[in-house]
């Protein structure tokens, strides 16, 4: 309602934007004489009929079942499964899920890293490094959804609506507030190559989260071409591949096999 | 329909009620029809359109969520079958206008062309108008299209609209009003604007 009063109290201010208003009023006015023809009574009265005889010529229905009469529906052939079945498969659905979860986050490498490395490095408290590593994943996993979303879009076969523009703007906003945060972690940690690519990224994730909402096709290119010319999915993707699978961890200081070490492997 | 209504049918649907489909049908056929023609251009089209809807409907009914709109769960399988039916037909003329050889029911069928048979000039202005809004319509873009006539004729809601379409109601927007205004444009006849003198009833002359 508040939108709507202080919409008319500028009309009542503004010429220019009254007769615009105005004018798309009576466009709007005109189309309502645009009307479908209606067939007739007789075609309403026989629809049913003709829709129920289709649905037994093509075998929707049962073509035995007896002629419905009003009020009543007809008799289908394939019949909604019984309530039992639908139990099963959601229980069959939740235990699924149970696994994947499982995996997920309470895999051998989540409860390894909580572990001590062997060789008495000295590393990072197990809570501050693995929430970093996680923080990091996930901000790499973000960012890549939205530059794959970016990648894959064809204007030729796709309406740029279909990107959904302004979901990605604002995914790519919080992740540049969260880049800041993260490169200020990983400064002092070996993860030189990461705070990089984390770097890199902000920069991509800056020029999307500015785009023009709309039809800005042509800024979607530039971005892509930026994507594709820096390597930036190959490269997290490496990432992904390179974190080491024990630990899960990122490395404070170069890995170095001590005597020791090899001596205890 | 009220919502309340919708529900109702909605849980009698999904509950397997024999007569349910049945009441689906009676409920939104004029609709579903109207929607497949304003696709179509077709009487013949729309309704092979509107009964290849509701078999996929009455197939379909098990995937319907409850809770979720039935007017926006039909119109989306109207849509998507008007399309595919339009995709198997890619050299049907797209030409606005009436249909010639319609012959259901009496010759005029429209209640609006009855009422102004005792003054034709007002009926010869009407048609030509309504021509001039079938070729504004076909200006602009498919999805605009939908999105106008499914707001102005249909009475959707963005939300709605946006299911049916399968995009955003923020595209939702955009796409109406982009449409508004290439109709608007459309509409501007001869340099003066389309005034509409709704306190002397008097038609705009063309």
């Amino acid at each position: 309602m508040k939108t709507h009063e202080s919409f008319s109290r500028h009309l009542d201010g503004c010429r220019k934007c009254r007769e615009e208003y105005k004018s798309l009023a009576d466009t709007l006015k005109a189309m309502d004489l645009k009307t479908v023809p209606d067939p007739g009574r007789e075609f309403w009265d026989g629809y049913w009929d003709r829709l129920e005889q289709r649905m037994k010529r093509e075998g929707v229905l049962d073509a035995d079942a007896p002629q419905a009469e009003r009020g009543n529906g007809p008799r289908p052939r394939f019949r909604l499964f019984p309530g039992w079945t639908w139990a099963a498969a959601g229980a069959a659905a939740l235990l699924v899920a149970g696994i994947f979860i499982g995996r997920q986050f309470f895999s051998r490498s989540a409860i390894v890293a909580r572990r001590p490395l062997p060789g008495g490095q000295t590393v990072l408290p197990a809570s501050v490094g693995q929430d970093l590593a996680l923080r990091t994943t996930r901000y790499l996993e973000r960012s890549k959804v939205v530059l794959l979303a970016l990648v894959n879009f064809n204007p030729e076969t796709k309406d740029i609506y279909g990107l959904n523009l302004s979901r990605q703007k604002q995914t790519s906003g919080e992740l540049v507030k969260e880049a800041a945060l993260l490169k200020k972690d990983l400064k002092g940690t070996a993860a030189r190559q990461l705070e990089r690519l984390v770097g890199e990224l902000e920069m991509i994730l800056l020029q999307i989260a500015n785009l023009k909402s709309g039809n800005d096709l042509s800024a979607v290119e530039i971005i892509k071409a930026g994507v594709e010319g820096k390597d930036i999915l190959f490269k997290i993707n490496l990432n992904e591949m390179r974190r080491s699978p024990e630990t899960g961890r990122i490395p404070t200081r170069p890995e170095r096999k001590t005597e020791k070490s090899a001596a205890a492997a | 329909m009220s919502r309340e209504e919708e529900s109702r049918l909605a849980d009698r649907l999904a509950a397997g009620d024999a007569s349910a489909f049945r009441d689906l049908v009676e409920s939104f056929k004029k609709k579903v029809y109207g929607l497949a023609y304003e696709m179509t251009k077709n009487h013949t089209d729309a309704e092979d359109v509107s009964q290849m809807a509701f078999m996929k409907a009455f197939k379909g009914i098990g995937t319907f969520r409850r809770g979720a709109s039935l007017n926006s769960w039909l119109y989306r399988i109207v849509y998507n079958s008007a399309i595919d039916h339009l995709r198997k037909r890619p050299f049907f003329s797209q030409e606005a206008g009436a249909e010639a050889g319609f012959s259901r029911g009496s010759p005029s069928a429209d209640p609006q062309s009855r009422d102004l048979s005792s003054d034709p000039q007002k009926a010869a202005e009407i048609t030509l108008l309504r021509c001039k809004i079938d070729r504004a319509l076909n200006k602009v873009s498919k999805r605009e299209r939908s999105a106008f006539i499914l707001r102005h004729y249909h009475d959707l809601d963005m939300k709605e609209i946006a299911e049916v379409l399968g995009i955003s109601p923020g595209a939702v927007k955009s796409y109406l009003f982009r449409s508004i205004k290439k109709l608007q444009k459309e509409m501007f006849v001869s340099g003066r604007r389309l005034r509409w003198e709704t306190d002397n009833e008097s038609m705009p002359s063309i």
